[in-house]
């Protein structure tokens, strides 16, 4: 439990470790620990592309976590979207909220990702055999 | 007075990723697409719709940041980087 740590926002081509991210997050304040994992969905794709706008996005993803923070009162929001060429089932994308009681962790968590989806400059691009295709 | 454009996902195939345009001074957002339209005859169609407004979904960021006025409106400026973004599917 490290809560003078800053959260967690990144945007970027490694992999990532969920534990890590869940155990980073945890704090003596937080009775209440939600995640959202995204990953590559097997739609008879071999693979997808992510692409951002990597500079506004990321101010992006920490304007949706301070919003986030305070309407739900949450104690942490950690957001680490992945970017490049992946495969089925690699991960996406992980959110992992942190509040006092488990339904403002659950609800800020759901907001992150809708939030995420409606305003981050982001593309996915499935790669097909018939011809890639942007989602 | 040089722009920098930069294009993301479907409209950097289309486009390049960066470009560099050169324009007369006082020149604005709407001069600039009809320029780049010009080279890439397929951004045009993907960029506006019939009525001539930019398409639904679609963003144009001006050093970074929204438009407060249309494209017809806002005047570049030396340095500018416009970024062509279509609908964002991220997440």
């Amino acid at each position: 439990m490290k809560p003078e740590e800053k959260d967690l926002i990144e945007i970027t081509e490694d992999d990532f470790s969920i534990e890590d991210v869940m155990t980073r997050a945890k704090r003596s304040e937080a009775g209440a620990v939600v995640s959202f994992l995204g990953t590559v969905r097997d739609d008879e794709i071999s693979g997808m592309e992510v692409e951002a706008y990597c500079e506004v996005a990321k101010a992006e993803l920490e304007e949706i976590r301070d919003e986030a923070m305070e309407k739900f009162d949450l104690k942490s929001v950690d957001v680490i979207h992945r970017v490049g060429t992946l495969s089925v089932g690699d991960d996406i994308v992980l959110i992992v909220c942190t509040a006092a009681h488990r339904q403002a962790a659950f609800r800020g968590c759901e907001h992150v990702i809708d939030e995420i989806k409606r305003r981050a400059p982001i593309w996915k691009k499935e790669i097909r055999a018939e011809g890639d295709r942007w989602v | 007075m040089k722009v920098l454009v930069r294009a993301f996902a479907r409209f950097r195939e289309i486009a390049g990723k960066e470009t560099s345009i050169d324009l007369k001074e006082g020149s604005t957002l709407r001069d600039l697409l009809k320029v780049i339209s010009a080279s890439h005859p397929e951004l045009e169609g993907a960029l506006f719709s019939s009525d001539g407004t930019v398409g639904e979904g679609i963003t144009i960021l001006r050093n970074r940041k929204g438009l407060d006025s249309d494209i017809s409106k806002t005047v570049l400026e030396e340095g500018d980087e416009v970024a062509l973004l279509p609908p964002f599917s991220g997440g």
